[in-house]
């Protein structure tokens, strides 16, 4: 098989050819340099780099097998030998480090003969299989067989062997086929170098040696996170993706970002005419350079599924059945209802909420939809209940509502401090960086109610914990600062250049207060005052400290207060402006940041320019040539409450599912019920459509161009490549919405949308689609400043020339323990599963977390006779519904957590309508309640069922895309 | 009492409380009512002032301090 091989044909096949070329090792970094010669070419090169990949530099190709660049050099093929003058024997190019005037030859008859002896060794225990393998044409053992030009295997096959090694089919996305394994430990180094998960080892010596995911585990029960590294790392088929195995090599590649988390990964979709075969890390991905985790990597299958709808569907009342009409006519019927409704109740009577998950271009059209068209400024998106609250802290703080670091910055940082963030599960790409960083020894402090599995990371020292009680964290980040004010190890320097003095003298008189002290704080927080000390005393000293946080910040009634305290930290410290350290928000869904940049919010227009600022709107009005009403919208929580209190009758809802993610159900189930019209645009039938009169069916990110920006201000493509399986990509149904309520709207594509932000947005105005697909990427701001973009911010000043300090008193909750409710709920997200699961529960991610739990603490637990696994009914003074019991020491005593991905789980039935004071974004991280056995579900779930059950059956019966296969 | 306005004066008592601490009453009240000229639609300011004109025994000092200077802002505006 080997021999009719021809590498020719298979690199023009090979998806593998349109990667950057692989040079072998890591990239060394330092300004010392060397000259050395490799077959008579001078190359100069940092102090430290391989000779493999100084020669790769020079496009000499030296064949290599367990060397990457992604992975630190192993020498363990032998392939890479090389010649050295001076030098005995054929040391390997990988593992040798180039030197000053070293004279290299990669290739004589005496170094062939030597790797097509090595060649045939692998061969001599490897399938010969190569035509009905399923990595025939994508196999770099194939290549580097045709490269020694292998052409007999001397000592036959039939000798001892791996051959017959069982197949590991238990991961539902790939393959482990342990006969096809050279034992090169690729993998087993990405899952720990790249993933940082360490699942896999090399179990046995000499010819037993083998990949080995630990003792009696298969790949789905052990602790591998299925991020897709080792299927990447490998280079035979023996960890393969189920996909390709079943359809065969992908045809084409095009780059696109990913549409789950904030990390915005730059992904390889590989095609086969419009079939997705398969998604691949871009190894020049500029926030995630080839990484990946499950979500992105393997759970696409959503974009096709079967329960895709795909037919625009209108009904006069959610008591009908839908009717399938067609786009003209539910875009008239819904464009006729809101001219109706705003007749009879007023202008402010409607309404929208755009999408962060839709493109940055989507998202500005239907805000301008909504300002021009529907006339008001009632518009808003879901970062209103995840990071409304870092908009407004970080501007009130720093100038600008933005994260300060590029992802990479995290590389330079001394000291980590992680609040309310659980980024291996949530933002796990940026995770396994952090891990990689703390594996080299930098710091880290969590700050959180429960224990998470970045503290419990192999190779990572957690320097403390501090497990706040949720509601408390002002206290805790002012004892922070009051350590450090206390103890004179604030940044004298930087606070007189870079800060606004008389608002740091008035915060510096606050914070000494000895009621900040963590003495005193301790009873709130719960967090043990030398522990908190030494805390504030590690990132106070270190040269470079870093804070990420999360939800475990905002979602909070203090959650602006809580950011503007980070911010202060950062100031008091010095730690702004640099790479190494800043303020980092870790943004939920994709396109959050792009959501909020792009005007979403009520009170800001593109670029978050206020409504009220006559000159900014101006410059609005006179390009769209409307008027703009110059005060604020309402936010989502004022839209429920006043379609219960019967003033807003019209919502046009864009890839956003309230129903289910949207605090205090009972509520929200209210005031959408209240609408005389819902018009809900979503790739499926979500929990809000279910309560819809028009369904317009939106566009997965695979259907259509356009850009997201992720939680590093990072401006990344998002590229077509199939056509929208609904016909229309959602910018062009917004469009039609548009023209058809007497607002025209043109665009032939999204770029001249871009462009037209550009135009109007300072901070974007240097931005268009010539210069992304030049740079790969471009931080905002992009200005004629900053022409290539800003990766790190406020590095000589501020927006607002200096920083200003903020008064953050620590004000209690409303809601609280008590005997009644006695213990708090927070709530969170898990690896497989992504928000609502809109997304993930339609892929095989459902085998890992296919319903939500509820997570108690062993004492709490037995104090109410609850084992693992029983029916808990979890209520609150909002609601109540039923979880399965999960016992578990992560959590502390008096807190439980349960997550809210599956919609008959009623999380947020629980939640209630406590927000921030500042943002109005709810606080889902804490709710008093009470938990208990039961044996049935709650009645809201029997009702949910029963609806759910109704609205499913009220779809048409034959829909187009219902008996699409699912991929 | 309606959900929108039990909502409307908490949310105004919750803005006092955590911007008016540590400020004398006058700078307080600016405070507050910048945040509400800043972030409330029509329609919520005009309740409040509502609220405040019919009973507003549940708005905290600074809270009714400020929906007096909004009603002064609207009769500002309307002139």
């Amino acid at each position: 098989m080997v021999a009719i091989y021809d590498p020719k044909t298979a690199q023009n096949q090979s998806t593998k050819s349109q990667n950057i070329i692989d040079l072998g090792t890591p990239e060394v970094k330092t300004d010392e340099r060397v000259t050395l010669t490799i077959d008579g070419q001078e190359i100069d090169v940092p102090k430290g780099t391989s000779v493999l990949r100084a020669a790769a530099m020079l496009n000499i190709t030296i064949p290599k097998l367990c060397a990457s660049d992604n992975l630190e050099s192993f020498g363990s093929c032998r392939l890479c030998a090389v010649e050295i003058e001076g030098r005995r024997g054929m040391p390997a190019s990988c593992t040798t480090p180039a030197e000053q005037d070293m004279q290299v030859c990669t290739q004589n008859k005496k170094i062939a003969r030597l790797r097509k002896n090595v060649m045939e060794l692998y061969i001599s225990d490897h399938p010969l299989d190569c035509l009905t393998c399923p990595s025939n044409g994508d196999c770099e053992l194939q290549d580097m067989a045709g490269a020694v030009g292998l052409r007999e295997v001397r000592y036959g096959f039939d000798g001892e062997n791996h051959l017959d090694a069982a197949k590991d089919t238990s991961n539902p996305y790939f393959t482990f086929e342990p006969s096809k394994c050279i034992v090169c430990s690729r993998c087993v180094r990405a899952c720990e170098e790249v993933q940082g998960t360490f699942a896999l080892t090399i179990d046995g010596r000499g010819f037993d040696s083998k990949v080995s995911t630990g003792h009696d585990n298969d790949f789905l029960s052990s602790d591998c996170v299925s991020c897709g590294a080792c299927v990447q790392a490998c280079p035979t088929s023996t960890l393969m993706e189920k996909s390709v195995i079943d359809q065969g090599q992908p045809e084409r590649s095009v780059t696109t970002t990913c549409a789950y988390c904030g990390v915005g990964c730059s992904f390889e979709a590989h095609m086969k005419g419009e079939e997705v075969i398969r998604m691949v890390p871009a190894k020049d991905g500029q926030a995630n350079h080839g990484h990946s985790c499950v979500k992105g990597r393997f759970a696409f299958g959503y974009a096709t599924h079967q329960d895709r709808i795909t037919s625009p569907m209108v009904r006069d009342t959610i008591d009908q059945p839908w009717r399938e009409v067609s786009w003209d006519e539910a875009i008239n019927f819904a464009a006729k209802r809101l001219k109706s409704i705003q007749k009879k109740y007023g202008k402010d009577s409607i309404g929208g909420i755009t999408s962060s998950r839709c493109t940055n271009e989507e998202t500005y059209l239907v805000q301008k939809l909504i300002r021009a068209a529907f006339g008001n400024n009632n518009t808003d998106t879901c970062a209103r209940v995840c990071h409304s609250p870092t908009g407004y802290g970080l501007k009130a703080t720093l100038g600008e509502s933005a994260g300060t670091q590029t992802f990479d910055s995290v590389m330079e940082a001394d000291a980590v401090i992680v609040i309310g963030a659980n980024p291996t599960d949530a933002h796990p790409v940026f995770g396994s960086l952090l891990k990689k960083r703390l594996r080299q020894g930098a710091h880290l402090i969590i700050a959180d109610p429960r224990k998470i599995d970045l503290g419990n990371s192999p190779h990572v020292k957690l320097d403390h914990h501090l497990p706040l009680r949720p509601g408390t964290n002002v206290a805790f980040i002012n004892a922070m600062a009051h350590v450090i004010v206390n103890e004179g190890l604030e940044d004298k320097i930087f606070i007189a250049e870079r800060c606004e003095t008389k608002a740091f003298q008035q915060w510096y008189s606050f914070i000494s207060d000895e009621r900040h002290s963590p003495e005193n704080t301790e009873t709130i927080t719960g967090i043990d005052a030398e522990q908190l000390r030494q805390a504030a005393r590690l990132y106070a000293n270190v040269d470079k400290g870093a804070i990420y946080y999360g939800l475990g910040v905002t979602e909070h009634s203090q959650g602006s207060s809580m950011v503007m305290g980070i911010a202060n930290l950062a100031l008091l410290t010095g730690n702004i402006g640099r790479e190494g350290v800043g303020v980092n928000p870790l943004r939920g869904q994709n396109n959050v940041q792009g959501s909020c940049d792009m005007g979403s919010f009520p009170h800001e227009l593109p670029g978050y320019q206020h409504v009220s600022n006559d000159e900014l709107r101006g410059k609005f009005e006179q390009h769209w040539q409307v008027e703009i009403d110059n005060e604020p919208g309402l936010r989502i929580p004022n839209m429920f409450d006043a379609a219960i209190d019967g003033s807003f009758k019209g919502l046009y809802c864009q890839g956003e599912d309230i129903a289910q993610s949207d605090p205090n159900t009972h509520h929200v189930e209210a005031a959408l019920t209240s609408l005389e019209c819902l018009i809900v645009q979503d790739i499926f039938l979500n929990e809000t459509a279910k309560f819809a009169h028009v369904f317009l069916p939106g566009s997965s990110f695979l259907e259509k161009d356009g850009t997201f920006t992720n939680a590093e201000r990072r401006i990344n493509r998002v590229r077509k490549v199939m056509r929208p399986l609904a016909g229309k990509a959602d910018w062009e149904t917004t469009m039609a919405l548009s023209n058809a309520l007497g607002y025209p709207m043109n665009y032939q594509h999204p770029s001249e949308i871009m462009d037209e932000i550009a135009e109007l947005t300072p901070t974007f105005s240097g931005v268009n689609y010539q210069k992304l697909d030049d740079l790969g990427s471009i931080q905002w701001p992009c200005t004629e400043r900053n022409p290539i973009g800003t990766p790190t911010m406020h590095m000589d000043s501020f927006p607002i020339g200096k920083a200003i300090f903020a008064l953050t008193e620590y004000v209690a909750t409303d809601e609280r323990a008590s005997r009644k409710f006695p213990l708090l709920l927070t709530t969170g997200r898990i690896l497989s599963q992504y928000n609502v699961g809109a997304q993930t529960r339609r892929t095989d991610n459902q085998m890992w977390h296919d319903k939500d739990w509820l997570e108690i603490h062993p004492h709490d637990a037995q104090e109410r006779g609850i084992q693992d696994g029983d029916d808990l009914g979890i209520s609150s003074r909002a609601g109540d519904t039923v979880l399965t019991a999960k016992i578990t020491e992560r959590m502390q005593p008096g807190v439980v957590y349960t997550t809210f991905h599956h919609p008959e789980s009623g999380a947020n039935v629980v939640t209630t309508d406590n927000s921030d004071w500042a943002t109005n974004c709810p606080e889902y991280k804490v709710t008093a309640v009470q938990v208990e056995k039961v044996s049935s579900p709650s009645n809201w779930q029997l009702r949910n069922k029963e609806f759910s059950k109704k609205q499913t059956k009220f779809l048409p019966k034959n829909r187009p895309g219902k008996d699409r296969v699912k991929l | 009492m309606t959900v929108k306005l039990t909502n409307i004066i908490k949310m105004s008592n919750q803005i006092a409380d955590n911007i008016g601490l540590h400020l004398d009453s006058d700078q307080a009240v600016d405070k507050v009512v910048n945040h509400i000229q800043l972030f409330w639609a029509k329609s919520m300011k005009h309740d409040l002032i509502t609220y405040y004109q019919n009973d507003g025994n549940l708005l905290n000092e600074i809270s009714q301090q400020a929906t007096i200077r909004l009603v002064e802002i609207e009769r500002e505006n309307a002139k």
